[in-house]
């Protein structure tokens, strides 16, 4: 993790009492203005950097410690139609560069969101994406025709991909044909733009992408944790007590950046990429691998403004490479270098 | 009495702040106290709240930590640590005057019983640190502390001035040999103790152990939970306990419960 060294020496940013500004280096130039919008589908976006999913719960949760109106959108936490209990403690285990959940969707239920959550999430000036959930491809029909007409969503991320719950969860998100059928349903039920999550835990992301892409998603969210598993050996117990649980955070993000660049590739709906994002390099190697826009998660556990740092650091970024338009770096991976080196050295 | 120790709200007030290290000294054993000048988090925090430490070099480890508030005194806020691993271990190579970043105060606090007496504070290992302050804001009533640990290297022998200090060891090698529930009993047994309240903070087992005994002599008792935490702010939902029936968070809900409301039959 050598690009994060730089933060142990408490480069200013870090704490939001004195926030990092990107492209404030002196200059007498008027900088040219910078267009970070991003067009997801239906959905526009001012910027490309958003909150993930289930890491920022209601939006409430860091609103008072950080500025959520810079941000592109709010990912809100997994919602099904009814309240969740949640698993069973431990819930949580620390591991290198990254983290082992297993919360089980633990949540109010959409009820208790529109009656408690959203009026204040409507004060806000960026996008609200709830992450809907069910355990049958009704119920995520039925959620989504819930939420058709409500003041202040913008769109639906559509959870098929959560490898903590027995019913639902993964298993849609595992098989072309109930990814696709789900798909379907909630677009069919939905008025809003359909962000459908994909999970990393199979051979071949690409299948599953398209499966999604041919039910009419408006754009993927690229990738949700890998199934993982943690032992104590003192006790010879897992750590978690659901036994597995979904590893996140920086130990990912080679394997997100990876599934991001494949799902690129093979449809052309766009993708919000996310997995281990801590840094705006971090976030820019999703960019260019193809991703329109980017998650931040587990490291806003770690530094609650990591969203923003990443923010202003993609925007210092394009200054310094003289770009005015965020689109003009996503997909711009250079593969032509290596091939020329290569064939050079037979 | 339950209602009576309905629990406060946790206060909004929260700040993410790098704060200069105004002291930082060993206070005995594994613990160190430090003492930070955070004028805001002073102004807003109580005893039984504590505060989310970033403890990182180079992000590892990867999750802050998490330390009760020991007190205050003007614009700085103080804790004591255990130097346990690597986050504590970072912890204390940190020296005067260079920042540390944290956020807080967090979580709800202890709501002292207005008219309880005496006060019993039990604190079993590093959970005794709360205590410290608390005890301040309990000055001039009636209080005991009952502070026990496995052994003399886990006490914290730094009792504050004035108070009543009771220790207890597992094996006997300071204070009385036996667990801080053996003297709490005795304590509850006598007849002067009928309108105690109790507050603890500890290990799971001693704080199911604590609430038994509370509820066996009927009086009311707080207890400060302990969870592992990714966020300290309600975030991640990996920090809960079961009370009345339903998951709570202990850094967003807590740490503090009172005691009758938490199932401590469930596994944890
Ligand atoms: C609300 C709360 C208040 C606390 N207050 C204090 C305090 O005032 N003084 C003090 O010395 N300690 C306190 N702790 C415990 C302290 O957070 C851990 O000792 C610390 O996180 C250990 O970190 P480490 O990297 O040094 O050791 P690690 O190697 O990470 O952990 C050492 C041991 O501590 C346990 N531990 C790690 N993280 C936590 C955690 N978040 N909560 C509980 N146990 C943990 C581990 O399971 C392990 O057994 C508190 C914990 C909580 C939840
Ligand atoms: C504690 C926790 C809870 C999560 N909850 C959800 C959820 O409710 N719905 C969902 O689609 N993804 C959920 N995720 C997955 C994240 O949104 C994200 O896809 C994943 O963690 C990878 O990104 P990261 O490494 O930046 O965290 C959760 C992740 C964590 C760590
Ligand atoms: S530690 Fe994240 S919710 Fe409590």
């Amino acid at each position: 993790m050598s690009q994060h060294d730089a933060t142990t020496d408490r480069a200013p940013g870090r704490a939001p009492a004195a926030p990092a500004k990107g492209g404030s280096a002196p200059s007498l130039e008027p900088s040219p203005a910078l267009d970070l919008g991003v067009q997801l589908g239906g959905l526009r976006l001012k910027n490309p950097v958003l909150t993930a999913s289930g890491t920022c719960g209601y939006g409430e949760v860091y609103g008072d410690l950080i500025d959520y109106n810079r941000l592109g959108g709010l990912m809100l936490k997994g919602t099904y139609l009814e309240p969740k209990l949640g698993n069973p403690p431990p819930r949580i285990v620390e591991t290198p560069a990254g983290m082992l959940n297993s919360i089980g969707l633990q949540g109010v239920g959409v009820e208790a969101f529109l009656r408690d959550k959203l009026p204040a999430l409507r004060r806000l000036d960026t996008a609200i994406i709830l992450n809907i959930n069910g355990s049958t491809v009704d119920e995520f029909a039925e959620l989504a025709a819930r939420l058709n007409g409500v003041a202040g969503l913008h769109a639906l991320e559509v959870n098929i991909s959560c490898p903590n719950v027995k019913v639902g969860g993964m298993e849609f998100g595992v098989d072309p044909r109930a990814a696709r059928e789900v798909t379907e349903a909630v677009c069919r039920a939905s008025e809003l733009p359909v962000i459908v999550k994909l999970t990393p835990n199979v051979t071949d992301i690409t299948v599953i992408a398209r499966a999604v892409e041919d039910g009419g998603a408006a754009a993927l969210s690229v990738i949700n944790t890998l199934r993982a598993m943690s032992i104590d050996v003192r006790t010879r117990r897992p750590k978690l007590a659901s036994i597995t649980g979904g590893l996140s955070g920086p130990a990912i993000r080679p394997v997100a950046v990876r599934m991001v660049w494949e799902t690129a590739r093979a449809v052309r709906i766009p993708i919000i990429g996310m997995g281990g994002i801590t840094t705006a390099e971090d976030a820019l190697e999703f960019l260019i691998a193809g991703a329109g826009a980017v998650a931040v998660g587990t490291a806003s556990f770690h530094n609650p403004s990591a969203p923003l740092a990443v923010l202003d650091g993609i925007e210092a970024y394009l200054r310094e490479q003289g770009m005015t338009r965020l689109r003009d770096i996503v997909g711009s991976l250079e593969t032509a270098l290596y091939r020329s080196t290569k064939m050079e050295e037979k | 009495m339950p209602g009576e120790l309905a629990m406060p709200a946790a206060p909004p007030q929260r700040y993410h702040v790098r704060a200069r290290v105004v002291a930082h000294e060993p206070l005995g054993g594994k613990y160190r106290r430090m003492v930070l000048e955070a004028p805001q988090v002073a102004a807003h925090a109580r005893p039984g709240q504590f505060i989310h430490v970033d403890c990182s070099q180079g992000w590892v480890p990867f999750w802050r930590r998490p330390f009760s508030l020991s007190g205050r005194s003007g614009d700085c806020i103080s804790f004591i640590y255990a130097v346990v691993g690597p986050g504590t271990r970072n912890l204390a190579k940190r020296r005067l005057a260079e920042e540390v970043d944290f956020l807080g105060p967090l979580g709800n606090g202890f709501h002292l019983h207005p008219t309880a007496s005496p006060l019993i504070f039990v604190g079993g290992g590093y959970g005794v640190t709360p205590f410290f302050w608390l005890l301040e804001q309990a000055a001039g009533r009636a209080v005991h502390l009952i502070h026990g640990a496995r052994s003399a290297s886990e006490l914290l022998r730094a009792a504050p001035n004035g108070a009543q200090v009771m220790y207890t060891t597992d094996d006997g090698s300071y204070g009385e040999r036996g667990l801080v529930t053996d003297a709490l009993r005795r304590r509850l047994s006598s007849p002067s103790a009928r309108q105690a309240a109790v507050y603890a903070c500890g290990p799971r087992p001693m704080l199911r152990a604590v609430a038994l005994l509370a509820r066996e002599f009927g009086v009311p008792c707080q207890v400060a939970m302990e969870e592992l935490m990714a966020c300290g702010v309600g975030g991640c939902f990996g920090c809960a306990v079961k009370v009345r029936g339903a998951y709570r968070l202990v850094c967003r809900d807590g740490p503090v419960f009172a005691a009758d409301e938490v199932d401590w039959d469930e596994p944890a």
